[in-house]
């Protein structure tokens, strides 16, 4: 058992494993760069059954993902056993040196916490994440998960000024949405500004008319063109996804606690 | 006029810095400081310039601008000799800026359509934290590779390389409310995010590595030096 814990806590175990997980980064961009959409299909689906899927048919591009997932699950068993391990020394020996110093000491271990929790955050939105895609029109109606209904009252665009390069692009935009069931409910989602509804995020994006190929993204660099022949399809995106604000949140506290203990310790050397 | 202006004003940077590298290998330091100064000052007019867009401004064709890099290099050199005055390794990082300010100077100016979900304060601060964080990692890498060649050997850039990592982290967050605002996800699986998550590993493992005793000074700096090849290669390849 001994020897089991003093495995999981060791920092070469944490090298080798940063090792191979930036390695499949690395791979996983390769693949990427060569299949773009083949990569990309799997945003806003649930990880396991992308694989099951998709991602089997393609053992030669995919094989990385799995091999990452379990680095993955080994370092977080390696930050805790390590970080764990680190607190419960130092508990003890609080009360013998100043409280900021104890603070200054004990941040890198509650760094290390974090990092686990916005893993976990990672994992609940590959898991259980939702998300749905629907073109929408002036007039028209929507059903989203959960049988709530939506009909767009307006669509409103804003293009680049006139006169200017781009001229007849699409610079913002925004649609109105009414429950048809509960009269006097209104949302309102701009491009950046999502709403929320039941939990989920209410979001919108621009595409071009034109068919395009099957699994090609919509992208921001897309020449979304928006004049009175040509207006862009503007997709409805709801999202449910649970791990956002556990990976967010978290980021933001880790960023405080890394900006308070390397400030600290400059401060210190140079006192 | 003003796109002349704009272009030799990077060209006059670039002069500046090559001149302000060879002050100081003459051991000329008061005319390698003013180089530095003037030349990051045309460089500032460059990339001010940068952001005008054929009739409106956007602040984030500046930050995404290739000279940005170059620009937060030479600022990371400049802030480093005005707090201490002794002389240090890191001018000669100047090459570095002045490598990658040559790059800036023959890519051709983008035309890229700047859709909705780009004009966020989000993305100017991911630019932002992102580019500084690389000027850290880049300007780590050059004072381990004058540890490998013998010199210099006091000046340790694990500070330089821990606040990058900092920088990488902000820029990890803000890249993150970004991508939510606008796609609906935090995380895309796609080539520039998974070069991004790369980059966060192999640094956090750096940060890591003065815990094992076979990593010594040489090994340390030839691992930064492989950080610093990683995120040129990611950048321009």
């Amino acid at each position: 058992m001994n020897r089991i814990w003093n495995f999981l806590k060791s920092i070469e175990l944490t090298f080798w494993l940063l090792l191979i997980i930036t390695i499949m980064f690395i791979t996983g961009s390769l693949y990427s760069r060569a299949d773009y959409h083949l990569l990309e299909s799997l945003n806003n689906v649930p990880l396991h059954d992308w694989f099951l899927k998709t991602g089997v048919e393609h053992p030669e591009k995919t094989w990385w993902i799995p091999v990452l997932a379990l680095a993955m699950a080994l370092l977080a068993l390696n930050t805790l056993a390590c970080a764990s391990d680190r607190l419960v020394g130092l508990w003890p020996r609080r009360r013998d040196m100043p409280h900021a110093r104890f603070l200054s000491i004990l941040t890198p271990s509650l760094v290390h916490m974090l990092f686990i929790i916005i893993l976990f955050g990672h994992v609940l939105t590959f898991i259980i994440i939702k998300h749905e895609r629907y073109p929408v029109e002036t007039g028209s109606t929507v059903t989203l998960p959960g049988n709530t209904s939506l009909t767009v009252s307006s669509i409103d665009l804003i293009n680049y000024p006139a006169g200017t390069f781009l001229a007849d692009r699409l610079m913002n935009g925004s649609i109105s949405l009414s429950d048809p069931d509960r009269p006097g409910t209104k949302f309102w989602v701009g491009f950046l500004e999502p709403a929320r509804l039941n939990g989920a995020y209410l979001h919108i994006e621009a595409a071009k008319r034109t068919a395009a190929a099957k699994g090609t993204t919509v992208c921001n660099r897309g020449e979304v063109q928006s004049t009175v022949n040509q207006n862009p399809q503007i997709f409805l995106l709801y999202t449910e996804d649970p791990g956002l604000a556990v990976i967010v949140i978290f980021l933001f506290v880790m960023i405080a606690l890394l900006g308070w203990y390397y400030g600290s310790s400059l401060i210190r050397k140079e006192t | 006029m003003f796109m002349a202006l704009q272009l030799y004003s990077l060209h006059a940077a670039a002069l500046l810095y090559f001149c302000g590298l060879l002050s100081f290998l003459c051991s000329r330091e008061s005319t390698y400081r003013v180089m530095l100064v003037s030349a990051i000052a045309c460089h500032a007019v460059y990339l001010g310039a940068y952001g005008y867009f054929g009739g409106i401004y956007l602040f984030l064709k500046v930050v995404e601008s290739p000279a940005f890099l170059p620009f937060t290099l030479a600022c990371l050199i400049a802030g480093r000799e005005f707090v201490n005055r002794e002389r240090s390794p890191y001018a000669l990082g100047l090459v570095a800026v002045l490598a990658f300010t040559v790059v800036a100077i023959l890519t051709p100016k983008s035309l890229t359509y700047f859709g909705p979900n780009k004009l966020s304060i989000w993305a100017n601060l991911y630019f932002l934290a992102d580019f500084t964080a690389q000027a850290c990692f880049i300007m780590g890498a050059v004072v381990s590779l004058l540890h490998l060649f013998g010199r210099w050997r006091e000046e340790s850039p694990f500070r330089l390389v821990a606040w990058g990592f900092v920088l990488h982290t902000i820029a990890q967050v803000t890249g993150a409310v970004w991508c939510f605002l606008g796609w609906a996800m935090t995380f895309q699986w796609v080539y520039v995010h998974l070069q991004s998550a790369a980059v966060w590993m192999f640094y956090a493992n750096y940060l890591h590595l003065r815990l094992i005793p076979w990593w010594n000074d040489k090994r340390l700096a030839i691992y930064l030096v492989a950080g610093a090849v990683m995120i040129i290669l990611f950048k321009y390849m």
